[in-house]
This record gives structure tokens, sequence and C-alpha cells, in this order.
């Protein structure tokens, strides 16, 4: 009983003292970290591409306070490190801030655990890679509760349009890949390699399209449109219809094409015979991938081609890894490169453009961040289309630590601290500059 | 020379029993997608590789599972230690250019050494098998992660791994497997010590049984099967991707089923690996069965687990039905008694 | 030949070795509360002295408090099962499930008092469903749960479909406030009372102990079952509701992998899941607060994301054998 006492009076003792602990640092609110830039320079070292340590010189409110910036994941993978090699040993010296990384956070409590753990760690900001769409104006009221910016990783639909002209001042908004140019990469792709009057057929692995993932979701549109422009067809049903059915459905159009939607996480069990067994009907000759899945499904694929003797070209979204690299050298039965064409991303290039929008809004340049009718805008980037192995092999070496695509030349060019009135088309323009011509000039110069 | 017939008989029965389940599997199941969808269960060499594979993969690990299990502890542990084996095992492999037995070789290495560190981690430490199995999960996954860039182990498109879906060597395997835990679990002094373990274990203790040593071995037989498993998993998908937050305890529960309906199989032969083996078979006729009918990922595992369930209701009261049969027969017989001394005016 | 074992000769104090003394400690009535609460105290002062005094501020204490609350009041629920020595991971998707019966209630008729009462329904029923096929048809609660894992998981994902599934988010955040404080408290309460001061608490630890001698004195195992999984069941429909308040929608993955989460918060907070006579009530609790508390301090200290789950782990297991009692011989319990 004695103990017990003792116990619950250090307890109280305990909840006490944190009373009179540190006063709760809110988070700078928007307004309050507007410093007022100094026209002299700041120098801190820096390294360039060849490794060595020298002085740069840095914005030119580099002297501001430390700006911590928290970085939620909805999984942790390959690309998720190359984001923290970016922010973390890039980004953050240069620009004097810091970042806090996040476990993955697959879920809406899980979210809002980290941004509430971001506020008591005194962050400034969140880029969120987690996007529910009829979560964001949630979430960016709960960023607006604890002071901090919120930025997306994804656009404007309905479910969340509410969020982006809702005028919320803390609200950074949305990046993303441009949707009818990664549409017009499938479709310029198979309008030149295939020809509309011949029969084809075509399974769409539909990944967690069904689970709300907008990255799948967007290609996934993208692939159906791009069909139903080639043939000028119609589907019975919404694209949206077909492509969140958690069970495979076929869209059935007016031009009668066959075309099976196959929805599943590439891990589940069973989702790789379920593909397999669709293969094998002998149906479909063109395979088209949304989730980052061409690795898993390669070896089934090859082995479906070796029973049917029949040849299927394979579509899809991939991330510069060993993974890619193995499915574009490997030749399957035919000669032909197991992998067709594979839509990529420079993942530096869409965290710079993440970066930009909380830089800006934290050195008191909201405006960055608003469309010409001041609605908070979508930053988009351009996929760039790789088709052979060589291509690959090339642009595989241009987005590593080192030698980031989107290096320091590119970052300045998307801040308002470098370019006083520099707005958000602009910023637009110069995101959309990068793209594989320009980078490949950039490399060979 | 009756009694020769008899026991004849008796053996015809017991195979007969044994190699049921998965010839009535594969008949419901063929009855099923032909009817459906037109198709066969099987339907060329795509489809026997793709079971080949599930099968040793299934065998694999539902022996890993009854290992420790039938000793009362379960380890939830054995899918973070596959990942572990496999991921691991895979890339020392690719580096040294050993191929596919040589990524089972070393797969297999490795997770014998992490279940043997569970193992030893258990015996020291006497925390509950599900709690330690739960915390190397942990552990393991977040070493799985460290380990390529994130990138796990990739073998499709390197050369030499394509013995991994040779049915031939896949069959081979599966026939290992089977006697080498045969010959260890019903023919060794180890298996002898392993059942006097599994009847109890205070008593085996008193009797002069190691049970530490045999625990540890347990475990770390455990974590060589579990590796097997996962390199035939790999070589499907054509790569192994490492998973946060205890998402390979999926594959623990994934085969309970078989390694449960194998025990039961394994009771009409008296050779649990057997039991085992048809278990598999059953299972993956059903899984390969049920994903040609292009029903959801989630209503597949729904069907799967509610005939797990049912199965697990006759299990667990099969007893109950032979005592009803019993006591029926009884008074059946204890009625037409009566009957027959009331005819005689008893 | 018949060995007869030597009886033990008592030992003086001055005899008694570390391991001797340990043991003593160990056995003292009040330990399973203290020794949880020195080690949650402990990591607190860790991360005060990590952090320079950051992690020590009203706010941050707030803060892992509400978010302990819905694995806390699960743990909470789920401790009246373990005490009888039967094991349930399926927890999470059963509270899942219930939110998402709450959140449709919520679509059909708008009303709040309708959402919390279907969500806590919904929880006692499927958790009930868990104890029938455990007591009708003699499966091991393990194995059930295991198959209602699956089960339920399937039925949320087909209920929910690609689109959460949302509730007012304002007046969530409203009742969010005093509500949840009071639901919780009100069911903490009432659970430490039947647990540790009523008949109920005493014959389910009884049962844990050893079911046989429990059975022979008269208790009724499946009696007491149901009343461990009707407990259990409010429990977890009230952090259904929780979880509701908390995010306002339910989307496919709510509650996938609580039910292994609840588990660790139990052990972490020294309660055996295997139950018995030492088992309590508010060791889940505990757990959920030090497990809050681990990630939020590894966070604010800055540790790598990749390592936080291996960190965690070896705490995790490093406390649970500092809490565990050494057997002679090696825990074990058949599941199937």
């Amino acid at each position: 009983m004695k103990k017990m006492f003792v116990t619950l009076l250090s307890l109280f003792l305990c909840i006490g003292l944190s009373a009179c602990g540190k006063t709760t640092q809110s988070a700078a609110t928007v307004d309050s970290l507007t410093e007022t830039t100094s026209t002299s320079t700041a120098v801190v070292p820096g390294s360039t591409a060849d490794g060595e340590n020298v002085s740069i010189q840095l914005p030119s409110a580099a002297n501001h306070k430390t700006f911590k910036i928290g970085i939620l994941e909805t999984q942790l993978s390959d690309e998720s490190t190359i984001r923290v090699n970016y922010f973390r040993d890039y980004i953050a010296p240069r620009y004097n801030c810091e970042f806090m990384f996040s476990e993955a956070c697959g879920d809406l409590n899980s979210v809002m655990t980290y941004i509430e753990n971001a506020a008591d760690a005194g962050c400034d900001a969140i880029l969120c890679y987690y996007t529910v769409p009829a979560n964001t104006e949630q979430l960016v009221q709960l960023c607006q509760e604890y002071g901090m910016l919120f930025i997306e990783n994804g656009g404007i639909v309905p479910a969340n349009e509410a969020a982006y002209k809702g005028g919320y001042e803390n609200f950074g908004g949305g990046f993303q890949a441009n949707q009818p140019a990664t549409g017009r990469l499938f479709k310029d792709y198979l309008v030149a390699t295939m020809d509309p009057a011949d029969e084809h057929s075509f399974l769409i692995v539909s990944g967690s399209c069904y689970l709300g993932n907008m990255q799948q979701l967007e290609i996934t549109t993208n692939i159906m449109e791009a069909i139903a422009e080639i043939y000028g067809l119609t589907y019975e049903k919404t694209i949206n219809e077909l492509i969140t059915s958690s069970s495979p459905i076929q869209a059935v159009n007016d031009k009668d094409i066959e075309i099976y939607c196959y929805p599943g996480l590439p891990t589940a069990s069973g989702w790789l015979e379920g593909l397999s067994a669709a293969l094998q009907t002998g149906k479909y000759d063109y395979l088209l991938i949304a989730p980052n899945a061409i690795g898993n499904i390669g070896n089934a694929v090859s082995e479906v081609e070796s029973a049917l003797d029949k040849d299927i070209t394979i579509i899809g979204f991939g991330t510069f890894g060993t993974a890619l690299t193995n499915a574009f050298n490997t030749k399957d039965k035919f000669g032909n490169q197991s992998v067709s064409m594979s839509t990529v991303k420079f993942t530096s290039l869409v965290s710079a453009m993440a970066f930009s929008k909380a830089y800006n809004m934290l050195t008191g340049h909201p405006e960055a961040v608003l469309t010409e009718d001041g609605n908070t805008n979508v930053l988009q980037f351009k996929m760039e289309s790789v088709t052979s192995a060589e291509q690959l092999a090339q642009m595989s070496d241009w987005d590593v630590p080192g030698k980031w695509v989107a290096d320091y030349d590119i970052v300045d060019q998307m801040l308002v601290v470098n370019e006083p009135g520099l707005t958000a088309k602009e910023i637009q323009e110069r995101t959309f500059a990068v793209n594989y011509e320009s980078i490949k000039k950039r490399r060979s110069d | 020379m009756a009694d020769i017939r008899k026991k004849r008989h008796e053996i015809i029965l017991r195979i007969l029993k044994t190699i049921a389940v998965p010839v009535v599997a594969w008949l419901i199941m063929e009855i099923i997608t032909r009817t459906v969808v037109g198709v066969s269960v099987i339907r060329n060499s795509a489809d026997v590789k793709t079971f080949f594979r599930n099968m040793v993969s299934t065998i694999a690990f539902a022996l890993a599972i009854s290992t420790n299990l039938n000793c009362g502890r379960m380890d939830l542990s054995l899918g973070a230690q596959m990942y572990a084996g496999t991921i691991l095992g895979g890339n020392i492999a690719l580096v040294l250019g050993w191929g596919g037995a040589g990524m089972l070789m070393l797969a297999m290495l490795i997770g014998g050494f992490c279940g043997l560190l569970t193992g030893f981690l258990f015996v020291n430490l006497r925390i509950l098998p599900m709690v330690l199995g739960l915390g190397m999960t942990l552990i393991f996954e977040c070493v799985c992660f460290m380990v390529n860039d994130q990138q796990g182990v990739i073998i499709y498109g390197s050369s030499g791994f394509g013995i991994l879906s040779n049915e031939a060597f896949i069959i081979t395997v599966s026939f290992a497997l089977i006697l080498v835990s045969t010959y260890l679990f019903q023919l060794s002094r180890f298996g002898y010590r392993y059942r006097a373990i599994q009847g109890n274990q205070k008593l085996a203790s008193d009797a002069g049984i190691n049970i530490f040593s045999n625990c540890v071995w347990c475990y770390l037989i455990g974590g060589m099967l579990v590796a097997c498993a996962g390199v035939f998993i790999t070589a499907y998908a054509g790569s192994l991707v490492p998973v946060l937050g205890m998402s390979s305890n999926t594959y623990v529960f994934k085969n309970m089923f078989p390694m449960i309906m194998g025990t039961w199989i394994g009771g009409f032969c008296y050779n649990r690996q057997i039991g085992i083996f048809m278990a598999a078979v059953s299972v993956n006729m059903l899984t390969l069965g049920l994903s040609k009918l292009g029903l959801s990922i989630s209503v597949q595992n729904m069907i799967i687990y509610i005939l797990f369930l049912l199965f697990m209701v006759y299990n667990s009261n099969k007893d109950k039905l032979s005592y009803w049969k019993a006591r029926a027969a009884r008074i059946s017989l204890a009625e037409r008694t009566l009957q027959a001394l009331a005819e005689k005016g008893c | 030949m018949i060995r007869i074992a030597k009886k033990e000769k008592q030992k003086t104090p001055s005899q008694l070795g570390i391991g001797d003394r340990i043991e003593i400690i160990k056995s003292k009535r009040g330990f399973s509360l203290i020794f949880p609460l020195s080690m949650l105290l402990l990591l607190v002062t860790l991360f005060v002295i990590l952090t320079g005094g950051d992690f020590f501020t009203l706010n941050v204490i707030k803060g892992i408090f509400n978010q302990s609350l819905i694995v806390g009041t699960m743990a909470t629920a789920v401790s009246f099962i373990y005490t009888t020595g039967n094991v349930d991971i399926s927890v999470g998707n059963v509270m899942g499930l219930s939110a998402v019966f709450g959140a449709l209630s919520y679509r059909a008729t708008g009303s709040m008092v309708l959402v919390i009462i279907v969500t806590l329904l919904c929880g006692v029923l499927f958790m009930m469903c868990n104890c029938a096929l455990g007591i009708v048809f003699h499966i091991k609660s393990a194995m059930v749960a295991i198959v209602a894992m699956s089960v339920y998981n399937a039925f949320t994902e087909v209920l929910v479909g690609p689109d959460p599934i949302q509730v007012d988010y304002r007046l969530c955040k409203q009742l969010e406030g005093n509500f949840r404080y009071i639901a919780f408290l009100l069911y903490f309460g009432t659970c430490l009372l039947l647990y540790h001061k009523t008949a109920i608490g005493r014959k389910l630890r009884f049962i844990g102990g050893n079911a046989l001698c429990a059975n022979q004195t008269g208790i009724n195992s499946a009696k007491s079952k149901i009343t461990a999984y009707l407990f259990a069941g409010i429990g977890v429909g009230l952090a259904g509701v929780l979880q509701l308040l908390r995010t306002g929608n339910v989307a496919q993955s709510v509650g996938t992998g609580m039910g292994v989460d609840v588990m660790l918060a139990t052990v972490l907070g020294g309660m055996s899941i295997f139950g018995g006579a030492k088992s309590n009530v508010y060791a889940g609790f505990i757990g959920a607060v030090t497990v809050t508390t681990l990630n939020k301090g590894f966070l604010m200290v800055g540790v790598s994301s990749t390592l936080i789950q291996g960190v965690r782990a070896i705490i995790f297991l490093l406390l649970v054998f500092m809490n565990s009692e050494r057997q002679a011989t090696l825990p074990s319990r058949q599941q199937f």
C-alpha cells in the first residue's frame, strides 16, 4: 500500500514538474517565420559534385533560424531512402534546415500521431507523402492548430477542393506528376509500337487503386484514357469505377476491345497467381502496370510467354534501381526486352519541388504557392519514359548522391529569396524545363 | 494369412486416406474452375512451375512452424527469419555468382543462424515464445531493410537462378526436406527426445533430456526451413522486398492451415512430414484454383480462412464425433438386444 | 534407483546472492505496478536529458496520453482475455470493423449517439463471435484469432471501398475533448474495480493459473470466458469510438496490425499473455503509454526512421526480460 502511494506521488510529481518545464514551443506561424531578408550573404561549407568541401554563397536569407521540416512517409522503400539522402545530406546543410523523417505511416491515425509528434519536436512544416484526398483538409487544419505548414504529395480532386480553395494560410498545396503528360507517354509509345487496326488486348494492373493510392490512380487513369484515345472508344462504366474495383473487372467498351483491370497488392498472397492465370488465357498481348511491380512480375510473365509461345509487351511505372535495370537487360523468349517501356521520375526533382514550396512559405513568400486567382496551387513535374537498357543505364546515373538532377542551381531557381517577385507560374515553368533533354545537355556540358 | 490380409487392407486404407485430401481438393477445384471459367486448375507449364514452387515453400514453412508449435512454442518470427535468410543469402549468392543452388544453401545457412539466435535468446531469457517472436520479428525486419539499399534481393534477370523453377530440382528438394525431417523427427535420437518434450517438458527434463539444446536445435531447423521456403517464393516473384511493421507475420498465419491439416493427415500414415506434404498439395491446389476464378484477393483469403475454420471445427471435435457415433451404435445395439429378449419372452 | 530430493536449507539474509535478492523483489506484491512505472519514468528521464528538456512539456505529456488512449483501451479490454490464458490478436480488426459499422450508421442516420451505440454493440458482437467459436467448437483462441483477423479484414475492405467513410470531423473534434477522457476513465475504473475487487477478476485469474483446478473448485470456465470476452468487447467497441473521434473517418486499413501492438503493450506493461494469478488490468495501459513514449522520444531525439523499429524491439525485449519470471523449464503453451 505504502509503495503504491509512493509510486503515485512520484507520478504526480513528474506531471507537476512538467507544468513547470519548458513552455510549449508552438511552432512558429507563417507570419512569425518571416525574416527580414538581408542583402549580405552568409557562407557555410558545402560540397560540390566532386565531393570537395568548398564555401558556397547561400541564398540571402539563409541566416534565418534553422527550419525544421517533417517528412511524412507512407511506406519506407528505396525511394524514401533516396529522399532521406537528398534532404539530409544535400539540402539541409546549404539551406540551414533540419529534416525529421517518419516511420511508415499507412493510416490516418499514425499520420496524425506523427504530425503531433513533429509539432512537439518543433517542426515548422510537414511534407506529406500520405495522400488520401478526403483527409487533406483535416490534416491542414491539424497542422494549422500546431502552427505548421502542410504540403502534400497530390493534386486537386473534388474530395480535397475545400482545402485548396479554403484560403488556408498554412497550406502550401500539392506536388505531383503532370497527368496529361504521363498519359501522353503511354499513348505515344502505344501509337508508335502498335497498329490500332490490328487486334490487341490489354491487361491493366491497377494495383492499389482500390485502396485509394493517388499515384497509381493517376497512372491507371492515364493508361485507360490513352487506350480510349487511340481507339476512340467509350467505356460502359466510368474509368474511376473500373480502376477502383477490388475484384478483377472487364472494361467493357463500345469497340469490344479486350481490356481487363486487375487490382491487388503485388505482395499479397495469390496476386501473382491470379495475374498469371489471367495472362494464361492467351487473350492479352499488352500488360500495363501502374504499381512499381516490374521487378515482381517479370519472371511470371516470361514463364507464361514460354508456355503459350506468345509475346507480351510490358509497359509500366518503375523507379531507378536493380529491378528496373534487370528487367530492361533481360531478353524474353522472343529476343525482346522483357520490359518495353517504363515511366520514371527523378526523386530529387520531386523532393526539391516539395522543399521549395515549404522554404518559400517559411521565408515569408506564400504568394509563390498561389495560383493567379489566389488559390493554393499544385506544382507538377513530368515523368520521363525509358525504352531501352542503354537509356536506362544513362539516366540511372543522373540522380545519385553527389550529382543530383535537382542540384543547387535548380533548387535556387525555385526560391523567391533568390529572385524576388518569382511567381508560382514561373516556378512551374522551371520544373517543367527539367526533362530528359535538358539534363542530358547539362551532363554533357 | 487373415492377419496379413487384414494388415494389407489396413495399409491400403491408410494410403488411400492419406492421398484422399489432395485428390479431393484437386477434383473439387477442377470441377469449379471448369464450370465457372472453363479452364483446368493446371493448364500448362507455367502453372506446373507455379504449383511446384508454391508447394515446396508451403512444405518448408509448414514444417518450420510445426517444429516449434508442437512443443507449445508459437514462433512469430519465422516470417522475418525467412526474409533475413533469403535477402542476405540471396545477395551473397549474387555477389559470389553461385546461382540458385548457392542461394538456397546460403539462405538456409543464414536462416539457420537467425533461428539459432532466436533459440539461444529464448533459452537464456525465458521470455514467452510469442513475445520473443514479436521482438525478433522487429529486429530481423530492421536488419533486412538496411541491406542492399532497401531493395531486398532481386534475382530476376540474373543467370543461374533458373534452377529454382526447375520441376525436377523442386521435387528433389521437397523429397529431401521430407526425408531429412522424417529421419530427424521420427527415427533419430533427437526426434525421440523431441517427442518426449512434446509430451511433457518437465517429465522429459527430469528424465535427463536436455530440453534447452533440443529447443535451440528446433529453432535452428525452423530457421533453415523458412529460408528454404523464402528462396522458392523469391524464385517465383523474381525478387523479395523487405517489409517493416511486422508484416512478415502474414506468412506464419498463412501457413498455419497446411500445417494443422498436415498434422491431421499425418495421423493416417504415422508420418507428420508426409501429412504436411499432402496438405501443401491440397492447399496449393485450392489457391491455384481460386486464382483462376477472377475473385478479389480478400475474397480468396476469406474463402481459404473459412475453410480453415471449418477444418478446425472438425479437428477439434472429431473425437466427439466418433464418441457420438459409438454411443449411437451402443444404443442401437442395446435396443436390438432388448427387442430380441422381449421376443424370446425374457 | 530412487532419488530423494534434498530439502533446500533456507538461506540467511547474509547468504543471499544478487539473483536471490532480485527474485525476492520480483515476488513482492506491488512489483507488477512499480516496475513498469519505474521503467516508464526512467525512459521519460532519459528522453528529457537527450532532448535538453524539450520532452518534458505539458503538451508532450498530454500528447502521449492522447495517443495511448486507443491502444491503451484495447489493451485494458484484452487483459480480461489474456488473464484466462487465451490469446486474441484479432482485436485490432474487430475494432476496425466496429468503427466501420459505426461510420456506416452515421452515414445512414447522421446521429453520433447512434454511432457510439452501434460501435460498442459491434465490438461486443464480434468478440462474442470469437468467444463462441472457442466455447462451442472448442477451438483454441489463437487459431480463432488468426481466422478472425483475415475474415474481419476482408469485410472491412468490402464495406469501405477505395474512399474512407467520413464522419463529421468537427463534431468529432468537439466530442474528442472531454468525452473520450470521461469514457476511458469510466471504462478503466470499472475494469479496475471488477478485475481487482470482485469475484469476476478472481475467477478469471484462477482459470488462467490452473483451469483444471478452477473447474474442480466449481468455477465454470465457459461462463467466465464469456464474461471476459464481454468486457473485452465493450473495451474494443469503445476503442472503435475513440478511433472514430480521433480521425473522423475509417479507411480500409483501420485497425490492421493493432492486435499485435496491443499484445506488445500488454507485455511491456508487465503482464504475461499466458495469464494467471499475477495478471492485472492496468498493465496494458502502462505499456501503451510506454510504447508511445518510446515512439515520441525516438523521433524527438532523431533516431533514424529505419532504425527506430530495431531499437524499440531491443528495449522491448530488455524490459520484458527484466519483468518476467525466469522459469526452471521453458515457457510453452499448446496453441492448437
